[in-house]
């Protein structure tokens, strides 16, 4: 019967969901660990890339401060800084698009000259899947992560996110945090439709805060339907405080593994009070989150 | 392999929505959840209620109610096993019906809900209350069909620059990528003419990749006779909308000339919202 299914899942995932995958790009500050997750992952899933280049018209690589100080030749300062500006935002195309090609993929590229955060969220509305690295700040400043760009972006992002830490390791296990919230099943949800799973290991991972019962929230019906799609996933349930036992499991694993959760979907307010998951895993982890909410 | 819902209340018991599902389960194997909640009709309460200012107590299902349940629980599970549906039953009648229709849908793919009465109503009144709410709090997409359809062979999607609309028109090609393959018209629906489509390129980018066998048809250009004879020529198909909150929702139906193609042509509604 399993291989049956297997056979069944294979055929029908061939032609996968994922279509249209964009990364977010600080041509300023390039990121090639995000640029090589997003080509080879369209390369694994066979579908269409965009570079979305954030070419913020705010956003300069220098700061007034360089300008300011040198006095009677500031124009001439500017001219010049504008100048290496330009060169250092084409060299980033040029860095994409080999990129692209090496891996001869199928691309195209958006330039997107308004403020930054409202660009990237509007482009996310007509994406199916986002990949962006955990350390983009948008800024000339550096900030510790969670930064305030990623922040302000999953809080509203309209697809789902790949939050990228380390270097690209292609998708072979992941595994799922699992509370019982409806944000939670809606990422495994869009997890499933995006991606062709065939060889893919799944392990759902739940937290209880009592010795109750070992059982994930609303057992029978997590398990009826991670059993149709993912029939070989494994459940593991553990007792302790969400924040603090995930991370020590987490930590013990492989960093490839893609950790998908349902996350950012309490109020700002509330999460002044209370990080969000995602916070913490982004703070101590350099394995790729997989992000989604239904708000 | 998908998770659908059908969600009977208490008596009814839905043709249409069996038969898509069957349909589907024939394209590629599904897994056919039939809820049985408690009636939320309430007009049956109202009938019982004494006085309009006390709390309103649904009555326990009544016996004779009690058996036709049963009887609809064990016609289910037949036409199941005739039709090799790979099947479950839940029975739930300790909770309200829209908490327990809420939960059954945050774990399923996709909710189908027979409704004559959405077709009657619909561009005239509002929906009746109960479908309204179903399709309000449902935490999955919903998909509306008449008792006799055709089972689709295009795509009807309706686009207005919202983000509900392309979430729903997303939410669709990841459920239904056996559809994707068919025509599909997506259809500008903002009634204003002269109106500039928002993002137009964007959603050309992402529905083009989605629906190779896509055309592009802007109605304020285009009169609406244009878009019945497509309709006519191409006749079963399937609308795909993101209407979302109650004012949205009628707004979106009474406004725009789908509301009569979806009564004259009893098209299924595909709905799915954030």
């Amino acid at each position: 019967m399993a291989d049956g299914f297997y056979e069944e899942f294979e055929k029908r995932f061939k032609l996968s969901n994922m279509k249209k995958i964009i990364a977010a790009i600080d041509s300023l500050k390039y990121s090639e660990t995000a640029v090589a997750y997003a080509v080879n992952l369209a390369k694994q899933t066979n579908a269409h890339l965009v570079g979305i280049f954030l070419d913020d018209f705010t956003y300069h690589s220098y700061e007034p401060f360089e300008v300011v100080s040198a006095n009677e030749n500031g124009r001439k300062k500017i001219r010049e800084l504008e100048k290496k500006e330009k060169a250092l935002r084409s060299e980033s195309v040029k860095r994409f698009e080999a990129a692209c090609a090496s891996q001869k993929i199928k691309y195209s590229i958006h330039h997107d000259k308004n403020i930054a955060i409202q660009e990237l969220l509007h482009e996310t509305v007509y994406a199916d899947l986002l990949i962006i690295d955990k350390k983009e700040t948008l800024t000339s400043f550096t900030e510790s992560v969670p930064t305030r760009f990623m922040k302000d972006l999953l809080s509203d992002v309209q697809c789902p996110v790949i939050i990228i830490s380390g270097k690209y390791e292609p998708i072979r296990k992941a595994i799922f945090l699992y509370d019982g919230e409806p944000s939670s099943v809606h990422a495994l949800k869009m997890f499933g439709y995006l991606f062709p799973f065939g060889k893919l290991k799944m392990e759902l991972l739940s937290i209880k805060s009592s010795n109750h019962s070992l059982e994930p929230p609303n057992n029978k019906m997590i398990k009826e339907f991670m059993k149709h799609h993912f029939p070989l996933a494994k459940f593991t349930v553990l007792t302790g405080i969400a924040e603090v036992e995930i991370l020590r499991q987490l930590k013990k694993i492989d960093p490839s593994i893609l950790v998908i959760l349902g996350a950012y979907r309490r109020g700002r307010v509330s999460r002044w009070f209370r990080e969000s998951m995602a916070d913490v895993l982004m703070k101590n982890l350099q394995s790729p989150l997989f992000i989604a909410h239904n708000k | 392999m998908k998770k659908i819902l059908l969600a009977f209340d208490g008596t009814h018991f839905s043709e249409g929505a069996f038969e898509f599902a069957r349909q589907m389960n024939v394209q590629s194997p599904i897994l056919l959840t039939a809820a049985f909640l408690p009636q939320i009709d309430y007009a049956n309460v109202w009938s019982y209620a004494q006085a309009t200012a006390g709390p309103l107590f649904i009555p326990l299902i009544e016996e004779e109610d009690a058996a036709l349940v049963h009887k609809n629980i064990a016609r289910f599970e037949l036409l199941c096993q005739n039709n090799n549906i790979d099947y479950r039953v839940h029975k739930d009648f300790t909770e309200f019906a829209l908490p327990a229709l809420k939960k059954e849908t945050r774990f399923a793919d996709l909710l189908i809900v027979g409704s004559e009465s959405f077709y009657e109503n619909l561009g005239i009144n509002e929906p009746n209350e109960s479908l309204k709410d179903a399709l309000h709090s449902a935490e999955c997409p919903v998909l509306v069909v008449p008792e006799k359809f055709q089972f689709p062979k295009t795509n009807v999607l309706t686009y207005n620059g919202s983000n509900d609309s392309v979430f729903a028109i997303k939410q669709f090609a990841y459920l239904f990528p056996e559809f994707c393959r068919n025509e599909t018209l997506l259809v500008y629906s903002k009634a204003e003419p002269g109106e500039k489509l928002p993002d137009e390129e964007y959603i050309e980018e992402l529905a083009g990749r989605h629906f190779p066998n896509l055309a592009i048809m802007k109605l304020q250009l285009n009169p609406k006779k244009y878009f019945s004879s497509w309709l006519l020529d191409r006749r079963a198909s399937i609308l795909v909308s993101g209407a979302f909150s109650r004012s949205v929702f009628s707004q979106m139906f009474k406004k725009s000339f789908i509301t009569d193609v979806i009564t004259d042509h009893k098209l299924p509604v595909f709905i799915a919202h954030l």
